[in-house]
């Protein structure tokens, strides 16, 4: 009798424990939830350590889906051997005229550049890794990539592939790294319409055509128009392909990027010895970088005040 | 007459419980791979979720709460979503189905569909609205969903291997 009193009273005392618990760890959630949107860096060196952890194990188990679309691959190719024969001569003609004329405008080019004593810009250094995951889902879109500090990967480097820009190194940890996407909602890159030269902001929004957004007024842009990379805020260099125009709404302009996330497996990490928007974040990187805002800040008020007085100036010239 | 076990038959024993923590840390593991199937890479389907649900059913004493959490961090940290999201997700889940627990034990595996349908779909909406608001744009809900429904249609395989997972627990060491 005795004992299951005290048995009764155990049971509701874990209970209550286990609500509690419950309790808790639904704080802890909401605390992470806060926490990720206060303290950006806190969470990028968990990440980066969980990540680094987890490498081998995520590499493990890619490995079966990799072998897979590997030989779907190869059944592909040969079923279309025939076809992609066909395609590859014509295309081998085209470039072959192709080169003909680069020879010709890079011979021309080295006149120019001698007449002008032109400084070109510094050589860029590449390296291939190897692609191990692919994360985020409709939340996030980004590659986890088998090297990290220990393969001289470091934050803020352009990630290409074969087909054009993919992203940009957002962490490192020394056996892996994780790539930002272009498509990805938080991604903005400088970009340029290649044949106007109307520069604008390419950001993602989670799907597979990301937008344009910041256009001058009056820009014009018509499906096809081919997009390159600006060069502007030192994010990335000029004259990477990114995408081309798929469509154009009164509101929306989507691009459709060059790259095939579905068959990115080895990318290449390219160092053009630019610092970047995302150098380290450290004290006196935020220092510089809250100075440099004030100044753009005084800078856009400059050009509004001047915008605003030259209609006026415009008006009263007959 | 009481049989004492021996070390290995205990430590034995302690391996196989923790198979469903396993599980579940590998099918968040598994989330952050690539599948190399064309348009599928950018949605995942809900495996962790899946595998959550059934132990919460079955095995709940061997999949508690804090569990739940600690693999729903794991997966918000190595997929780079929002921290919190997956980690909320799975606790409601681990705490919602192991009180209805009774619905479906013991019952086809029909019903156990039937229920991971709507626990996917909610699923599915909870963690687009928790999104909104930690990213402060709206992600695009169609891929959410997809999410979700390949979550649904890949339930089967889930099921089954938990299946057999549960079979080596039932089993004398």
């Amino acid at each position: 009798m005795k004992g299951s009193a005290v048995n009764g009273r155990w049971q509701s005392a874990k209970l209550l424990l286990q609500r509690f618990a419950f309790v808790m760890l639904v704080g802890a959630a909401f605390a992470l939830m806060l926490l990720g949107k206060a303290d950006t860096i806190v969470v990028e060196r968990m990440r980066t350590v969980v990540v680094d952890a987890m490498a081998p194990v995520i590499r493990a188990l890619s490995q079966p889906a990799g072998a897979i679309a590997e030989i779907s691959d190869n059944v592909r190719d040969l079923a279309n051997l025939r076809a992609e024969n066909a395609r590859l001569r014509e295309d081998n003609e085209q470039l072959l005229r192709w080169r003909d004329m680069a020879r010709k405008l890079e011979a021309e080019n080295a006149q120019f550049q001698s007449l002008l004593d032109y400084v070109p810009p510094p050589q860029a250094h590449s390296f291939a890794i190897r692609v191990m995951g692919d994360t985020g889902g409709a939340f996030a879109h980004s590659l986890l990539v088998a090297a990290g500090s220990e393969g001289k990967v470091m934050k803020g480097m352009a990630v290409v592939s074969g087909d054009g820009l993919v992203g940009r190194v957002a962490q490192v940890g020394h056996r892996a790294s994780r790539v930002v996407l272009i498509t990805d909602i938080t991604s903005r890159v400088p970009v340029v319409i290649e044949n106007t030269r109307t520069r604008a902001i390419l950001a993602g929004n989670n799907t597979e055509k990301p937008r344009l957004i910041y256009l001058p007024a009056g820009a014009r842009v018509s499906p096809g128009d081919r997009v390159v990379t600006s060069g502007h805020a030192g994010a990335f260099p000029a004259g990477i392909p990114v995408g081309v125009v798929s469509s154009v709404d009164d509101q929306v302009i989507r691009v459709q990027p060059f790259m095939d996330r579905d068959r990115l497996e080895i990318v290449r990490v390219v160092d053009y010895g630019l610092s970047g928007i995302l150098g380290s974040l450290d004290e006196e990187g935020r220092a510089a970088q809250a100075e440099a805002l004030k100044a753009a800040r005084e800078r856009g008020k400059a050009q509004r005040l001047k915008d605003a007085q030259q209609p006026a100036a415009d008006a009263t010239e007959p | 007459m009481i049989i004492e076990k021996t070390f290995r038959q205990k430590f034995d024993l302690a391996l196989r419980q923790t198979l469903p923590f396993v599980t579940a840390f590998i099918a968040a593991l598994l989330m952050a791979t690539q599948t190399h199937v064309p348009r599928l890479n950018s949605i995942m389907p809900m495996l962790s979720l899946g595998v959550v649900y059934f132990w919460s059913i079955h095995r709940p004493h061997l999949f508690g709460i804090g569990a739940a959490f600690v693999v729903g961090l794991l997966q918000d940290l190595v997929t780079g979503v929002p921290l919190g999201l997956g980690t909320m997700i799975l606790l409601l889940t681990r705490a919602g189905v192991a009180t209805q627990a009774r619905l479906f034990l013991g019952k086809p595996f029909v019903m156990h569909w039937w229920g991971f349908i709507l626990l996917a779909f909610a699923a599915a909406a909870v963690s687009w609205l928790l999104a909104a608001v930690a990213l402060g744009v709206l992600a695009p809900i169609g891929q959410v969903t997809m999410s979700a429904i390949l979550g649904i249609v890949m339930f089967p395989l889930t099921f089954g291997f938990c299946r057999m997972i549960e079979r080596l627990l039932a089993e004398e060491p």
